[in-house]
């Protein structure tokens, strides 16, 4: 914490944020936010659904994403030295969001609908000022909608299908009739039209209802009947994400069921 | 030993689903955002975003 302070402090004018996330309950943890006097930011993963889909397995573990929205370096935080950051500050908005000019209204305004289609129009529409700082806003939206679609476009080649479909729905809808919209329609037609991803996506919903299934369950016997029904259901998906998504929630289930063996 | 490398083989799998350095971030869901005026994580668009998960135990 002290670690973190200091480098807000250090970098926050420069366009470092920093984001303390906790899966455990407020009341727990408002109280030692302030006893151990953080100055920065801090929010709930609720369900630790994002500690979950980064693969966080200890903490504290900290993630450094750049303003294109990639992750640059994982790992402890006390291991993120000052030069590491500095590295990466590169092209970061030294103002954020809430202190854009009011000259950005109607930029904000498409971003907060998800009318990034909108957005293009009015960071195109700020470009033209000479105002360094608008100028800078508005290459930040255009790369954030690109990088909307080089991530969908990363899902597909990582094979994750029900991501591609649940994403590239709202995407496509959202720029529709722009370049990236178009880019972002193929990209889910033609996860549509590949048999071997229809199969995925059934069996990644299938795997996300037995796991919200058996988050109440509480009898050994009962979860090795969930992990057996897992590894039957990925048997014949070898080498997919549905695969792996199954190995991996057998991992969570076995871990579940001895430490209710122990009992 | 052979429960040693089911552990090693269960702790890779479980980082090749985690996310890589390169790879993006996933869609980002937080609730109760503390001292900051951001509304979302979406409010943090375009800065260098530095995310610690901790614990108060």
């Amino acid at each position: 914490m002290p670690h973190l302070n200091e480098l807000n402090d250090k970098f926050s004018e420069a366009g470092l944020s920093i984001i303390g996330v906790t899966g455990e309950s407020p009341s727990k943890t408002e109280p030692w936010v302030k006893a151990k006097g953080a100055k920065y930011a801090y929010a709930y993963d609720k369900g630790k659904k994002l500690s979950r889909a980064l693969g966080v397995t200890g903490i504290p573990h900290a993630f450094l994403v750049d303003p294109g929205g990639t992750i640059v370096w994982r790992g402890h935080p006390g291991n993120l030295t000052p030069d590491i950051i500095e590295k990466h500050l590169d092209g970061a908005l030294k103002k954020p969001v809430w202190e854009w000019p009011a000259s950005t209204k109607k930029l904000r305004t498409a971003l907060k609908k998800g009318a990034f289609g909108k957005a293009i129009d009015e960071a195109d529409a700020l470009s033209q000022s000479d105002d360094e700082l608008l100028q800078q806003i508005a290459g930040v939206v255009r790369d954030m909608v690109r990088g909307k679609v080089a991530a969908l476009k990363s899902l597909k080649d990582q094979g994750d299908y029900l991501a591609v479909v649940t994403r590239g729905k709202a995407l496509a809808k959202a720029l529709k009739g722009y370049p990236e919209g178009e880019e972002a329609a193929a990209i889910l037609a033609e996860v549509k039209k590949d048999p071997m991803a229809k199969k995925v996506i059934k069996a990644q919903k299938a795997l996300r209802k037995i796991e919200a299934d058996a988050q109440k369950l509480r009898s050994a016997r009962k979860l090795k009947a969930v992990i057996h029904k897992v590894q039957k259901l990925t048997e014949k998906l070898a080498d997919t994400h549905a695969e792996k998504q199954g190995q991996a929630l057998v991992a969570r289930l076995e871990k579940k069921m001895k430490a209710l063996q122990r009992r | 030993m052979r429960r040693c490398l089911l552990l090693v083989a269960a702790l890779a799998l479980a980082s090749s689903l985690g996310a890589q350095v390169g790879s993006p971030l996933p869609p980002v869901q937080l609730e109760g955002l503390s001292q900051t005026p951001a509304k979302s994580f979406d409010d943090f668009m375009g800065r260098l975003v530095l995310i610690e998960f901790f614990a108060y135990w």
